[in-house]
């Protein structure tokens, strides 16, 4: 309830306003700082990963600056992981609301399944994920939540990266650009700043806030189910060994005492089940380094250590079971279950 | 079908349901994307005025982020946001502002064009063999913006007013009183720099011309 008045959570608000308002006085200074599409100090630009493959697939060619900006963000996400989404980018903040309210309805759901008969679900998806199999064949292992531990669960948000360098191929411009809330609500700064200090006014501000409405609010999850820039950060972070959430199986009231705690479950933003990775709807990749695990358990059992200690490597390096076909239906049942 | 009558908790109902939902959420973006795609190519995009380098739209469309670097820069103020009534694909790209500044090419910065300097994915790219405009030397260069146009009926001279604005803050000598000291525009030496547009006050001095909905003297984008 009160998980957005963690720590971290303002923290991270912090960062992300602290940015904003670079960006805004940018803006309106010479500095020529940019946005997030493009940030830096006179000549020196880090593009946005996604923008700048998006605009060498357009021209066909390499830019300097942009092999650049995708080998440096590339570095960083394996450093620090998919830090971006939670610290940086504000669509995570503006789409957080809804989410905490789907967490609620989705609990309330899952407990009332579990009092009615649990029978009820699994024999769903039993039938589905043979109709899934007949009709995708062999991509029926992919775009499930497959079971996968390690590396990057590739879902929804992939098959749009992949549709946004397709199309930019066929229609030489950077199309997501066009209706990319991220860079979107910078523009939409931009222009209620000049509606202020110029009196420029334009239908463009309102459309744009539509948008970013009907995308973060109106479509289900964007970051989770949507984001293209978040899947290309979650692939390049699928190489991120560092400050991975690690849980301390001592600690943990679930996994020391069998208790029915999954907090930290619930709590992440990106999917992670780190009772069971395999299990989650997505992997370490996509952990945004966002610690709204850590904050929210009792025993402080989560921590971010600079390299995970060998045991839990060895724990995690065990997908063998998961890829039976019974763990795999409980793996969805409880990767949704957040 | 029955997750569809449970919504929102349905959203992630166990099972594989959830699996058919993710692939097509993937499948209706990626739709989305291509018919976006195919939509901004279809409706027209005005022609505008673009900074130095940008004037392959083409390229401009294929490579500008929109990071509003060259916006910031530009020491005259000159380029302003565009906005959706210009065209999808215009959206958030530079274009020339000439009510709030004027370009004199960065004439006076040491390193040329600032706009083209900074600008990260060479979206503004000057072209080989480019000579730039230069206010010092009248030198009018092959970087062609627009063209300067004067509306008759609301320029103020052309009412005896003897204002000559433009003329004085043309510096490339492209504009010169004509017979009834009304300015006349001489293409060959404009270059589209927007000193006149800048410098007309039409619009805000003396009687104004009834019915006038912009400045007397505006640059137009080659045809
Ligand atoms: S609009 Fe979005 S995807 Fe495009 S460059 Fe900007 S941040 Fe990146
Ligand atoms: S998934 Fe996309 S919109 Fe969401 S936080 Fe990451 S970059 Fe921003
Ligand atoms: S695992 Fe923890 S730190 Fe990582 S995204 Fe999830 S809640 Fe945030
Ligand atoms: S050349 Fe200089 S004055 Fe002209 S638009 Fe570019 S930055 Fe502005
Ligand atoms: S500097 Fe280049 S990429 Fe950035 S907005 Fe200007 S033209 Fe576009
Ligand atoms: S400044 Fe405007 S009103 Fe004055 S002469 Fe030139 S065009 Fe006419």
């Amino acid at each position: 309830m009160n998980e957005n008045k963690t720590k971290t959570y303002r923290l991270r608000m912090i960062a992300m306003l602290a940015v904003l308002a670079v960006v805004a006085v940018g803006y309106f200074a010479a500095g020529g700082i940019g946005n997030l599409c493009g940030i830096g100090f006179e000549s020196i630009t880090l593009l946005c990963p996604l923008g700048a493959l998006l605009a060498m697939v357009a021209e066909k060619t390499a830019i300097p600056a942009a092999v650049v900006s995708v080998l440096a963000v590339l570095v960083i996400c394996i450093v620090l992981g998919k830090v971006f989404c939670s610290w940086v980018c504000p669509v995570h903040f503006l789409s957080g609301s809804k989410r905490r309210k789907e967490f609620r309805a989705c609990a309330a759901n899952t407990r009332k399944d579990g009092e009615i008969g649990g029978s009820n679900a699994p024999a769903d998806a039993g039938a589905l994920t043979e109709q899934e199999k007949t009709a995708l064949s062999g991509c029926s292992s992919c775009a499930a939540p497959c079971g996968k531990s390690r590396g990057v669960k590739i879902d929804s948000r992939h098959g749009i990266l992949a549709a946004a360098l397709g199309s930019t191929l066929v229609f030489g411009f950077p199309v997501f650009c066009l209706v990319c809330p991220v860079g979107l609500t910078f523009a939409t700064v931009l222009l209620v700043m000049r509606l202020f200090a110029f009196g420029e006014t334009t239908w463009t501000i309102i459309a744009f806030i539509a948008l970013i409405a009907a995308e973060v609010v109106l479509l289900p999850r964007w970051c989770a189910k949507f984001c293209p820039l978040g899947a290309l950060l979650s692939l390049m972070s699928g190489l991120n060994r560092t400050f991975r959430p690690h849980l301390n199986a001592e600690k943990c009231l679930a996994e020391s005492r069998g208790a029915s705690c999954d907090l930290c479950v619930r709590a992440c933003p990106e999917g992670i089940n780190l009772h069971d990775i395999a299990a989650g709807e997505t992997t370490l990749a996509d952990c945004s380094k966002c610690r709204a695990c850590a904050d929210v358990c009792p025993e402080r059992a989560v921590t971010f250590p600079l390299l995970a200690p060998k045991a839990a490597g060895e724990r995690a390096a065990t997908p063998a079971p998961a890829e039976l076909d019974e763990d795999l239906v409980f793996a969805e049942g409880a990767g949704t279950d957040r | 079908m029955a997750e569809e009558k449970k919504m929102p908790g349905a959203l992630r109902a166990p099972g594989a349901g959830f699996t058919r939902r993710t692939f097509t959420l993937g499948a209706l973006g990626a739709a989305g994307l291509v018919a976006l795609g195919a939509g901004a190519k279809i409706v027209p995009s005005k022609t505008l005025l673009r900074p130095p380098g940008g004037q392959d739209e083409v390229t401009l469309w294929g490579n500008c982020l929109h990071c509003e670097k060259c916006r910031e820069v530009c020491p005259k103020g000159a380029i302003g946001p565009t906005h959706l009534e210009d065209g999808i694909l215009n959206m958030r790209t530079p274009s020339m502002d000439f009510k709030a500044g004027w370009c004199d090419f960065c004439t006076n910065e040491t390193d040329g064009p600032q706009c083209v300097k900074v600008c990260p994915t060479r979206a503004l790219i000057l072209p080989a063999g480019a000579v730039l405009g230069n206010t010092e030397t009248c030198e009018v260069g092959n970087i062609v913006l627009g063209v300067a146009e004067v509306n008759r009926d609301w320029c103020l001279a052309q009412r005896g007013m003897g204002c000559h604005e433009c003329v004085d803050a043309c510096a490339f000598d492209a504009l010169e009183l004509g017979y009834d000291h009304v300015p006349v525009v001489d293409a060959e030496r404009c270059n589209g720099c927007g000193a006149c547009e800048n410098a007309c006050i039409s619009l805000t001095a003396g009687a104004i011309a009834p019915g006038a909905t912009d400045r007397a003297i505006v640059v137009v984008p080659l045809s």
